[in-house]
Protein backbone atom coordinates (compact mmCIF):
# COMPACT_ATOMS: atom_id res chain seq x y z
CA UNK A 1 0.00 0.00 0.00
CA UNK A 2 0.92 3.70 -0.29
CA UNK A 3 0.64 5.03 2.75
CA UNK A 4 -1.86 8.31 2.96
CA UNK A 5 -1.49 9.20 -0.48
CA UNK A 6 -4.89 9.94 -2.55
CA UNK A 7 -5.86 10.94 -5.73
CA UNK A 8 -8.83 12.16 -6.59
CA UNK A 9 -10.45 13.31 -10.20
CA UNK A 10 -13.79 13.82 -11.28
CA UNK A 11 -15.51 11.22 -13.35
CA UNK A 12 -17.07 13.05 -17.12
CA UNK A 13 -18.03 10.03 -18.83
CA UNK A 14 -15.34 7.68 -19.66
CA UNK A 15 -12.93 7.69 -16.72
CA UNK A 16 -9.83 9.02 -18.39
CA UNK A 17 -6.41 9.94 -17.13
CA UNK A 18 -3.19 10.48 -17.98
CA UNK A 19 -0.45 7.84 -16.85
CA UNK A 20 3.56 7.32 -17.60
CA UNK A 21 4.44 3.35 -18.70
CA UNK A 22 8.33 2.61 -18.41
CA UNK A 23 9.50 -0.39 -20.72
CA UNK A 24 11.88 -2.59 -20.89
CA UNK A 25 14.16 -0.34 -22.72
CA UNK A 26 14.29 2.36 -20.24
CA UNK A 27 11.72 4.27 -23.17
CA UNK A 28 8.48 5.73 -21.54
CA UNK A 29 5.26 6.88 -22.49
CA UNK A 30 3.18 9.19 -21.51
CA UNK A 31 -0.37 7.61 -22.55
CA UNK A 32 -4.50 8.33 -22.48
CA UNK A 33 -5.39 5.48 -20.14
CA UNK A 34 -9.00 4.42 -19.45
CA UNK A 35 -9.78 3.08 -16.10
CA UNK A 36 -11.49 -0.06 -16.21
CA UNK A 37 -11.36 -2.19 -12.94
CA UNK A 38 -13.12 -5.28 -14.08
CA UNK A 39 -10.37 -5.68 -16.68
CA UNK A 40 -8.01 -8.41 -15.69
CA UNK A 41 -4.53 -7.05 -17.06
CA UNK A 42 -3.80 -3.41 -18.65
CA UNK A 43 -4.42 -3.88 -22.21
CA UNK A 44 -2.45 -1.63 -24.72
CA UNK A 45 -1.90 -1.08 -28.77
CA UNK A 46 1.20 -3.01 -30.25
CA UNK A 47 2.86 -0.39 -31.20
CA UNK A 48 3.42 1.66 -28.42
CA UNK A 49 4.28 -1.87 -27.03
CA UNK A 50 7.17 -2.35 -29.44
CA UNK A 51 8.38 1.25 -28.49
CA UNK A 52 8.63 0.07 -25.15
CA UNK A 53 10.77 -2.54 -26.05
CA UNK A 54 8.51 -5.44 -26.13
CA UNK A 55 8.92 -6.78 -30.01
CA UNK A 56 6.88 -9.93 -29.21
CA UNK A 57 3.89 -8.29 -29.50
CA UNK A 58 4.33 -8.23 -33.32
CA UNK A 59 4.29 -11.92 -33.28
CA UNK A 60 0.64 -13.77 -33.89
CA UNK A 61 -1.32 -14.66 -31.22
CA UNK A 62 -2.18 -18.22 -32.12
CA UNK A 63 1.17 -18.94 -33.43
CA UNK A 64 3.04 -17.33 -30.57
CA UNK A 65 0.50 -19.46 -28.49
CA UNK A 66 2.35 -22.66 -29.54
CA UNK A 67 5.65 -21.95 -28.58
CA UNK A 68 4.94 -19.74 -25.37
CA UNK A 69 1.41 -21.04 -24.02
CA UNK A 70 1.95 -19.04 -21.28
CA UNK A 71 2.52 -16.20 -22.61
CA UNK A 72 -0.08 -15.66 -24.79
CA UNK A 73 -3.16 -16.56 -23.00
CA UNK A 74 -6.99 -16.21 -23.67
CA UNK A 75 -9.70 -13.43 -22.46
CA UNK A 76 -13.24 -13.28 -22.37
CA UNK A 77 -14.35 -9.49 -23.06
CA UNK A 78 -17.43 -8.57 -23.91
CA UNK A 79 -16.79 -8.99 -27.71
CA UNK A 80 -16.50 -12.90 -26.82
CA UNK A 81 -13.20 -15.03 -26.40
CA UNK A 82 -9.34 -13.31 -27.28
CA UNK A 83 -6.14 -14.05 -27.89
CA UNK A 84 -3.56 -11.78 -26.81
CA UNK A 85 0.26 -11.43 -25.96
CA UNK A 86 1.39 -10.95 -22.77
CA UNK A 87 3.99 -8.47 -21.31
CA UNK A 88 5.13 -7.34 -17.91
CA UNK A 89 5.50 -3.11 -18.15
CA UNK A 90 8.37 -2.18 -16.27
CA UNK A 91 6.60 0.22 -14.11
CA UNK A 92 3.23 2.03 -14.61
CA UNK A 93 2.92 5.62 -12.92
CA UNK A 94 -0.41 7.57 -12.21
CA UNK A 95 0.24 10.64 -10.07
CA UNK A 96 2.24 10.36 -7.28
CA UNK A 97 1.77 6.27 -7.27
CA UNK A 98 3.92 3.93 -9.35
CA UNK A 99 3.89 0.45 -9.29
CA UNK A 100 6.27 -1.90 -10.75
CA UNK A 101 5.81 -5.58 -12.84
CA UNK A 102 2.44 -4.93 -14.07
CA UNK A 103 0.89 -7.49 -16.64
CA UNK A 104 -0.61 -6.45 -19.50
CA UNK A 105 -1.86 -7.68 -22.80
CA UNK A 106 -1.92 -6.87 -26.58
CA UNK A 107 -4.79 -7.89 -28.19
CA UNK A 108 -4.45 -9.73 -31.35
CA UNK A 109 -7.58 -8.48 -32.96
CA UNK A 110 -7.05 -4.93 -31.46
CA UNK A 111 -9.67 -2.33 -30.51
CA UNK A 112 -10.52 0.52 -32.49
CA UNK A 113 -7.70 3.34 -32.86
CA UNK A 114 -11.24 5.74 -33.06
CA UNK A 115 -11.61 5.31 -29.24
CA UNK A 116 -10.18 7.99 -26.80
CA UNK A 117 -7.34 6.51 -25.12
CA UNK A 118 -3.82 4.56 -25.48
CA UNK A 119 -4.47 2.35 -22.68
CA UNK A 120 -6.84 0.50 -20.39
CA UNK A 121 -5.58 0.04 -16.75
CA UNK A 122 -7.00 -2.92 -14.98
CA UNK A 123 -6.98 -4.50 -12.05
CA UNK A 124 -2.93 -5.89 -12.27
CA UNK A 125 -1.89 -2.06 -11.53
CA UNK A 126 -5.73 -1.15 -9.42
CA UNK A 127 -5.66 -4.01 -7.20
CA UNK A 128 -2.56 -2.35 -5.23
CA UNK A 129 -5.28 0.71 -4.41
CA UNK A 130 -8.21 1.07 -2.32
CA UNK A 131 -10.83 2.52 -5.60
CA UNK A 132 -13.50 4.77 -4.31
CA UNK A 133 -16.24 5.58 -6.89
CA UNK A 134 -18.73 8.07 -5.49
CA UNK A 135 -21.36 8.34 -8.02
CA UNK A 136 -22.93 11.69 -6.19
CA UNK A 137 -19.94 13.65 -5.97
CA UNK A 138 -19.27 12.47 -9.40
CA UNK A 139 -15.46 11.64 -8.16
CA UNK A 140 -13.09 8.43 -8.30
CA UNK A 141 -10.31 8.35 -6.00
CA UNK A 142 -7.36 5.88 -5.59
CA UNK A 143 -5.47 5.85 -1.92
CA UNK B 1 -23.41 0.64 3.79
CA UNK B 2 -23.44 -2.72 3.08
CA UNK B 3 -20.06 -4.59 2.56
CA UNK B 4 -19.73 -7.49 0.68
CA UNK B 5 -16.73 -10.02 -0.06
CA UNK B 6 -15.15 -8.98 -3.53
CA UNK B 7 -14.32 -11.73 -5.36
CA UNK B 8 -12.53 -11.85 -8.61
CA UNK B 9 -14.83 -9.34 -10.25
CA UNK B 10 -17.24 -6.40 -8.15
CA UNK B 11 -19.83 -8.13 -8.12
CA UNK B 12 -23.62 -8.05 -6.37
CA UNK B 13 -26.58 -10.04 -5.49
CA UNK B 14 -29.25 -7.67 -7.01
CA UNK B 15 -33.22 -7.88 -6.91
CA UNK B 16 -34.99 -5.75 -9.92
CA UNK B 17 -38.55 -5.37 -9.67
CA UNK B 18 -40.13 -3.88 -12.99
CA UNK B 19 -43.16 -1.20 -13.24
CA UNK B 20 -45.44 -4.78 -13.79
CA UNK B 21 -44.65 -5.85 -10.34
CA UNK B 22 -42.19 -8.64 -11.78
CA UNK B 23 -39.26 -9.81 -9.76
CA UNK B 24 -35.99 -11.21 -11.40
CA UNK B 25 -33.24 -12.01 -9.39
CA UNK B 26 -29.72 -11.46 -10.82
CA UNK B 27 -25.73 -11.74 -10.07
CA UNK B 28 -24.57 -8.58 -11.72
CA UNK B 29 -21.32 -7.39 -12.21
CA UNK B 30 -20.43 -3.37 -11.01
CA UNK B 31 -19.34 -1.65 -13.96
CA UNK B 32 -19.31 2.63 -13.54
CA UNK B 33 -18.07 2.25 -17.42
CA UNK B 34 -21.39 1.38 -18.62
CA UNK B 35 -24.10 4.59 -18.87
CA UNK B 36 -26.74 2.55 -18.05
CA UNK B 37 -27.46 -0.59 -16.07
CA UNK B 38 -28.49 -3.55 -18.07
CA UNK B 39 -30.44 -6.50 -18.30
CA UNK B 40 -31.43 -9.26 -20.72
CA UNK B 41 -33.58 -8.44 -23.37
CA UNK B 42 -35.78 -11.30 -22.30
CA UNK B 43 -36.68 -9.58 -19.25
CA UNK B 44 -37.22 -6.51 -20.17
CA UNK B 45 -39.68 -8.00 -22.21
CA UNK B 46 -41.50 -9.40 -19.31
CA UNK B 47 -41.03 -6.51 -17.18
CA UNK B 48 -43.68 -5.22 -19.73
CA UNK B 49 -41.04 -3.00 -22.10
CA UNK B 50 -42.71 -4.87 -25.20
CA UNK B 51 -40.75 -2.31 -27.38
CA UNK B 52 -37.85 -4.30 -27.70
CA UNK B 53 -39.32 -6.84 -30.07
CA UNK B 54 -39.62 -4.08 -32.15
CA UNK B 55 -36.66 -2.44 -32.53
CA UNK B 56 -35.14 -3.54 -36.09
CA UNK B 57 -38.24 -1.14 -37.53
CA UNK B 58 -37.02 1.86 -39.47
CA UNK B 59 -38.80 3.94 -36.99
CA UNK B 60 -38.07 2.42 -33.64
CA UNK B 61 -39.87 3.29 -30.54
CA UNK B 62 -39.05 6.34 -28.96
CA UNK B 63 -37.03 5.41 -25.92
CA UNK B 64 -34.76 3.12 -28.66
CA UNK B 65 -30.87 3.91 -28.13
CA UNK B 66 -27.82 3.40 -29.80
CA UNK B 67 -24.82 2.57 -27.50
CA UNK B 68 -21.23 2.24 -28.37
CA UNK B 69 -19.66 -0.68 -26.33
CA UNK B 70 -16.53 -2.71 -26.82
CA UNK B 71 -18.20 -4.91 -29.12
CA UNK B 72 -19.21 -1.79 -31.12
CA UNK B 73 -22.78 -0.21 -31.91
CA UNK B 74 -25.65 -1.96 -30.14
CA UNK B 75 -28.82 -0.84 -31.17
CA UNK B 76 -31.31 -1.08 -27.69
CA UNK B 77 -34.39 0.45 -25.88
CA UNK B 78 -33.91 2.25 -22.77
CA UNK B 79 -35.96 1.91 -19.82
CA UNK B 80 -37.16 2.43 -15.97
CA UNK B 81 -37.46 -0.18 -14.14
CA UNK B 82 -39.74 -0.02 -10.83
CA UNK B 83 -36.71 -0.39 -7.91
CA UNK B 84 -33.47 -2.68 -7.52
CA UNK B 85 -32.29 -4.02 -4.10
CA UNK B 86 -29.02 -4.77 -3.41
CA UNK B 87 -27.59 -5.96 0.20
CA UNK B 88 -30.89 -3.79 1.78
CA UNK B 89 -29.99 -0.51 -0.06
CA UNK B 90 -33.60 0.43 -2.55
CA UNK B 91 -33.12 2.17 -5.53
CA UNK B 92 -35.49 3.75 -7.33
CA UNK B 93 -36.45 4.44 -10.78
CA UNK B 94 -32.99 3.38 -12.14
CA UNK B 95 -32.66 3.64 -16.25
CA UNK B 96 -32.17 -0.06 -17.45
CA UNK B 97 -30.55 -0.70 -21.11
CA UNK B 98 -31.59 -4.19 -22.70
CA UNK B 99 -28.32 -5.82 -23.88
CA UNK B 100 -27.87 -10.01 -24.33
CA UNK B 101 -24.28 -10.24 -22.96
CA UNK B 102 -22.05 -13.03 -24.33
CA UNK B 103 -22.67 -16.08 -22.42
CA UNK B 104 -18.48 -16.57 -21.93
CA UNK B 105 -19.05 -13.30 -19.50
CA UNK B 106 -20.19 -15.20 -17.14
CA UNK B 107 -22.92 -12.27 -15.59
CA UNK B 108 -26.50 -11.62 -17.10
CA UNK B 109 -26.87 -7.77 -15.79
CA UNK B 110 -24.37 -4.96 -15.01
CA UNK B 111 -24.78 -2.47 -12.69
CA UNK B 112 -23.76 1.02 -14.55
CA UNK B 113 -23.69 4.58 -13.81
CA UNK B 114 -27.31 5.02 -14.45
CA UNK B 115 -27.62 3.53 -10.73
CA UNK B 116 -24.26 3.90 -9.12
CA UNK B 117 -24.74 7.74 -9.52
CA UNK B 118 -27.01 7.80 -6.57
CA UNK B 119 -24.35 5.18 -4.54
CA UNK B 120 -20.74 5.12 -3.24
CA UNK B 121 -18.45 1.74 -4.41
CA UNK B 122 -15.15 1.27 -2.11
CA UNK B 123 -13.11 -1.83 -4.04
CA UNK B 124 -10.94 -2.46 -0.92
CA UNK B 125 -8.46 -5.63 -2.91
CA UNK B 126 -6.20 -5.69 0.08
CA UNK B 127 -8.90 -6.74 2.26
CA UNK B 128 -10.95 -7.97 -0.21
CA UNK B 129 -14.09 -5.95 0.46
CA UNK B 130 -16.72 -4.12 -1.53
CA UNK B 131 -18.95 -1.32 0.42
CA UNK B 132 -21.59 0.06 -1.29
CA UNK B 133 -23.60 3.21 0.43
CA UNK B 134 -26.61 5.28 -0.75
CA UNK B 135 -25.89 8.81 -1.70
CA UNK B 136 -27.21 11.06 0.80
Amino acid sequence: MFGSKKLTFPVKGPMRVVCRIEGQNKHARELTAFLDFNSTHCLMFAHDAIYLGYSDVANRAREWRGLFPEKAPYLISFRGVERAILIRLKQVSLGPFAVEDVTAVCLEAEPSLLLPYDVVLGRSFLDKFKVTYDGKAKSLSIS
Amino acid sequence: MTEIELGRFPSVFARVKGINSKVREYRALIDPVYEYCVIPKGDAYLFGHSEVAFQQMTVGPPNARTLITGGGFNKTVVFEVGSVEIGGLFFEHVEFAAVDLPQQVGFEAVIGKSLLKHASVTLDWEHKLLRISKAS
